[in-house]
């Protein structure tokens, strides 16, 4: 894939011809949380702490699922954006540099 | 043949009396009085244009985005202090790429001597970009020797073009950054919160546009009764009356007040002490056990009068809403998130129905081949890292 073409990526989902879907891989989801398990699980081990650290468990996964992954797709699909267009405009400034600096050509005049 | 040569007495009449026939006093008909808001803007004759036509500023580095662009809006010309050079320099000079940090700031790197030199040049050239107000050009061309050091009898260039480009770019973002944080700093003075947390924690941790706007939010989200007070204490600022905050309640505000957040705290899961855990990666702070299982914990708070319902399943949940919402304003975690992001986002491309009939394989946005590459890590020179991506197809793959 080049660079443009996550542009024409974004002009087709405007245009209602893809669904664009930005999200973390399972793998890195789960050493993600697991990090944050080990922030608030408790660690004593009996009936009752146990039972703690699964609903500890899920306010985890509801922050993620509810807050953190949107927020972070959301952001990262304007950020990739700004990249692609920040790519673009440097190749076309390239080229402009070189069109500015190249001799002369005539129509039909070949070297 | 030539008339009796009265024809344009009028004219000179007028002459004669000094004034103008018909006289509009300037007060009283504006341009947009007469003309188009699209034919003014089309002329460059708006308020914004005047704005701009007053600075002695060329206009490309008065505005954020290109003149070309719809949406163009003008910077807020905030003089750019000598003192803030310095930490602009070293805001700058750790996102100018990899390169740079390859070339001067790895261990045995190249150039690893002269990067304090090259620290100098960038703060030199924003001088010139963000102060002086000078182009990137005429930089390059006249004062290329201030961004190079001389070991004689070589001369080694620290910045290239591309790189002084750069420069200016970032420049104008931590501009706008800094312009930021002074507002949130001018909010947490003015609100005198003194929270340890943000004074340790948050504030030296905010490097960029978006921790800056997550740090507001959170302010205005855990001192929110506080800043409502505030703003009757001060009348001088009406104009962020104008905004009336919705009267809606949310439901996160109905249950906080509840005693479900009793029942929260039972979790031992204080966001702030999470937070602090999980960034240092240690458990600073232990998290405390109840004695009794969370089911008949919750039971204790079950009181059907108190209107939070008496299903201690149901007081769970909100309890768990309670904490995660707080947890989701949190601008360390959210910054925590992007950084989850750029490393190992995922891009996932599908056609929708109509996306599949009308894209043929001439069509400008065919990504339909690229389904081939299913996950095809990509890896370019102009992002600190890579994003993969994997495409999938309904009908072809």
């Amino acid at each position: 894939m080049t660079e443009p073409q996550y542009l024409h990526i974004l002009k087709a989902e405007s245009e209602l011809l893809v669904t664009v879907d930005i999200h973390l891989q399972p793998e890195a989801i789960e050493q993600w949380s697991n990090s944050f398990y080990e922030a608030v699980l408790s660690e004593d081990d009996n009936e009752v702490v146990r039972a703690w650290n699964d609903e500890r468990r899920l306010v985890i996964k509801e922050v993620l699922e509810t807050t953190l992954l949107p927020l972070g797709a959301k952001w990262m699909k304007e950020w990739a954006r700004e990249q692609a267009e920040d790519y673009l405009a440097k190749a076309a400034a390239t080229r402009l540099h070189e069109v500015c600096l190249a001799p002369l050509s005539v129509a039909g005049h070949q070297d | 043949m030539f008339g009796t040569g009265s024809d344009y007495e009028w004219a000179l009449e007028l002459d004669e009396d000094g004034k103008a026939a018909v006289e509009v006093p300037k007060d009283s008909l504006r341009l947009q009085d007469v003309f188009e808001p699209s034919e003014i803007r089309d002329r460059l004759l708006t308020e914004d244009d005047d704005l701009i036509r007053s600075q002695d500023i060329p206009e490309r580095m008065q505005l954020l985005t290109s003149s070309l662009s719809a949406s163009a809006t003008v910077v807020t010309q905030e003089a750019f202090r000598m003192d803030d050079l310095n930490d602009a320099a070293d805001w700058v000079v750790t996102r100018l790429g990899d390169h740079i940090i390859k070339k001067f700031f790895e261990y045995g790197a190249q150039h690893e001597k002269w990067k304090s030199q090259l620290v100098l040049a960038v703060r030199t050239a924003l001088d010139a970009l963000l102060v002086q107000t000078l182009e990137v050009p005429y930089i390059w061309a006249h004062r290329r020797d201030q961004l190079s050091v001389f070991d004689m009898p070589r001369r080694i260039e620290l910045l290239s073009n591309d790189d002084l480009w750069k420069v200016y770019q970032l420049g104008m973002k931590f501009r706008a950054f800094l312009d930021r944080k002074r507002g949130l700093d001018t909010l947490y003075e003015r609100l005198a919160l003194g929270d340890p947390y943000f004074d340790n924690h948050i504030k030296p941790a905010l490097q960029s546009v978006e921790s800056v706007a997550d740090a507001t939010e959170w302010i205005g989200f855990k001192y929110k009764d506080r800043k409502d007070d505030s703003l009757v204490f001060h009348d001088d600022i009406p104009s962020e009356r104008k905004h009336k905050a919705p009267s809606r309640v949310s439901e996160y505000e109905l249950v906080k007040k509840s005693v479900v957040a009793r029942l929260a705290q039972g979790y031992g899961m204080n966001p702030e002490h999470v937070v602090v855990n999980f960034k240092s990666g240690t458990r600073l702070h232990i998290v405390e056990d109840q004695d009794v299982a969370p089911l008949d914990f919750a039971l204790q708070f079950a009181d059907p009068a108190s209107g939070v319902g008496s299903d201690p399943k149901a007081l769970l949940a909100k309890a768990r809403m309670l904490i995660a919402t707080e947890l989701g304003k949190d601008p360390l975690l959210r910054e925590e998130t992007r950084n989850q992001f750029q490393t190992s986002a995922v891009l996932t491309v599908l056609p929708t129905d109509k996306g599949i009939s009308k894209i043929s394989e001439y069509h400008p946005y065919n990504v339909r081949p690229a389904c081939n590459l299913v996950t095809a890590r990509l890896t370019s020179h102009c992002r600190p890292s890579s994003i993969s991506r994997t495409s999938r197809c309904q009908t072809a793959c």
